[in-house]
């Protein structure tokens, strides 16, 4: 058994020599105590106010997690950017709230527990910058195999053409000269096409509700669905809360998973044919999933899904963009697409969106929490 | 026999059969060309990988586990790159089944003619050599 003076110096030295920044304040915003680590780190903080200390400011901060607590008496941690350190990179820290409760339920003070993620914040910046990196090289790869097969069918069009010509046949001739035209007016519509996807559009991050994109997109496809026969439903998860978004992108990358599923749909061969958008949240990870019951995929198909860009449609029905497009914009988000398929069974599409990657609301508005 | 999903390309590689002297017959999806294939008896097929339904690769194996299909030679005609893994490692991978051989020549997209003639000569003088002569096959 140790004594009660080394149990109270161990308390006192522990408080003081974690690398956590602690402090306590009252309910007036004034810190009234905290660690060695927290002077080390924030300087001077006696009697001065924690929005004072922490962020420079004369005003407490518009979205104060420990008012909340206050208000609330719930624990609660958030990530924060702190002042710029000496080198002016800014740090970033997980602050944790917890409320001192008085016996009569009253929630007298905070304690502020502030830890330096800065490191781990640069290393997910690097990983994600990496990934985008990684996607655009994919991308450079698949714009070269769909150019190649345009080749060939110019090359196949002068062939024809210059045989109907040796052969004195018109009809050869013309059989040429059509797929010369097919493969300029193709030319045309991948240029576009890739100028849209290279380009893309500067992304407007604002708060919205995930599930209202997904409702407007069953209702775009409901017409197409109906009419080849193919039940498009909806299953969304009436809890989840607003999230900073870009609705046109997230509007795009649905559209076109809900267009392949239903594509998926009208190759099989199948009478009841379902497509089910669905939405989730799960472990502060907003979820899409794209749910088809139609032809499925085969294991060289999938394969290439993203690896390479190309299209198992007829000609005409699509570029082979769809995807690279949606995993563009997804990873913009800081989310990932993943998906698996059984060939004749069906396949599931999911864009997985951490809310901790979210990207912030482009239009500087404070955005509104969800209590 | 050229399968491919594009009928510009079917066009293309047909002409460029005929003007050679080769009677050509076509097919733009697996099932057409699996009838195609029986009712035709062709000396040589050419086939795309990727196509809708059901890939080249898919059609392959088919063939060749056809007891009436497996002794036509097949070139792949695709615009996959080697470099991309289409090759005899990642075909053992996609295809485990040992009883379907790797297949006999890959040309990638877009195929330069001389080369591509050559290819289909030599596999039909090379199929036809092992048949033996007299096996009844009508070129």
């Amino acid at each position: 058994m140790i004594s009660e003076r080394i149990r109270n110096w161990i308390r006192t030295e522990m408080f003081d020599q974690v690398p956590v920044s602690i402090c306590v304040i009252d309910r007036d915003y004034t810190i009234v105590e905290a660690n060695q680590t927290f002077s080390e780190t924030f300087g001077a903080w006696h009697d001065r106010k924690c929005f004072s200390v922490y962020k420079n400011r004369t005003e407490r901060c518009e979205r104060c997690g420990a008012a909340k607590t206050f208000a609330d008496g719930k624990s609660r941690s958030r990530e924060e950017e702190g002042a710029p350190a000496s080198e002016g990179k800014p740090t970033h820290y997980l602050v944790q709230m917890v409320p001192l409760i008085r016996e009569d339920g009253e929630v007298r003070y905070v304690i502020e527990m502030s830890t330096d993620i800065s490191e781990m914040k640069r290393l997910q910046q690097e990983k994600l910058t990496a990934e985008r990196l990684a996607a655009v090289g994919q991308t450079v790869a698949g714009l070269a195999h769909g150019i190649k097969n345009v080749i060939m069918g110019l090359e196949g069009g002068m062939y024809v053409v210059s045989s109907g010509i040796r052969r004195h046949d018109n009809e050869k001739v013309r059989q040429g000269w059509d797929i010369l035209e097919e493969n300029v007016a193709r030319i045309s519509s991948f240029a576009k096409e890739f100028l849209d996807f290279a380009k893309g559009r500067a992304p407007h991050v604002a708060m919205v509700d995930p599930n209202r994109i997904a409702r407007e997109i069953v209702e775009l496809f409901g017409d197409t669905a109906s009419r080849s026969g193919i039940q498009l439903e909806a299953d969304l998860d009436g809890t989840i809360s607003e999230a900073p978004l870009d609705r046109e992108g997230i509007h795009t990358c649905l559209a076109n998973l809900i267009s392949n599923a239903l594509d998926a749909c009208e190759m099989s061969n199948k009478e009841d044919r379902h497509v089910v958008l669905a939405t989730r949240e799960r472990d502060d990870t907003l979820v899409y999933e794209v749910t088809d019951d139609g032809c499925g995929m085969e294991y060289d198909v999938k394969q290439k899904v993203f690896t390479n860009f190309f299209s198992t449609k007829e000609s005409g029905k699509g570029t082979g963009l769809g995807l690279l497009t949606t995993r563009k914009i997804v990873q913009e988000h800081g989310g990932r697409v993943s998906f698996e398929s059984a060939e004749g069974e069906g396949s599931v599409f999911r864009l997985e969106f951490p809310r901790s990657r979210l990207p912030e609301p482009t239009n500087g508005a404070e955005p509104a929490e969800g209590n | 026999m050229v399968i491919d999903d594009e009928s510009s390309i079917i066009a293309y590689l047909t002409t460029v059969l005929e003007d050679e002297g080769y009677d050509t017959c076509s097919a733009m999806d697996a099932e057409e060309a699996v009838a195609v294939a029986r009712q035709q008896q062709p000396d040589l097929i050419t086939l795309d990988i990727m196509m809708p339904k059901r890939s080249g690769i898919a059609l392959y194996q088919q063939l060749k586990l056809d007891d009436n299909l497996r002794r036509i030679p097949v070139v792949f005609v695709s615009a996959f790159s080697r470099s991309s893994g289409v090759g005899p490692a990642s075909f053992r991978k996609m295809i485990p089944d040992e009883r379907v051989p790797v297949p006999d020549v890959y040309l990638e997209k877009p195929v330069a003619v001389p080369e591509f003639l050559e290819t289909v000569a030599s596999l039909i003088e090379s199929t036809e050599a092992d048949a033996g002569p007299g096996s009844g096959e009508a070129p």
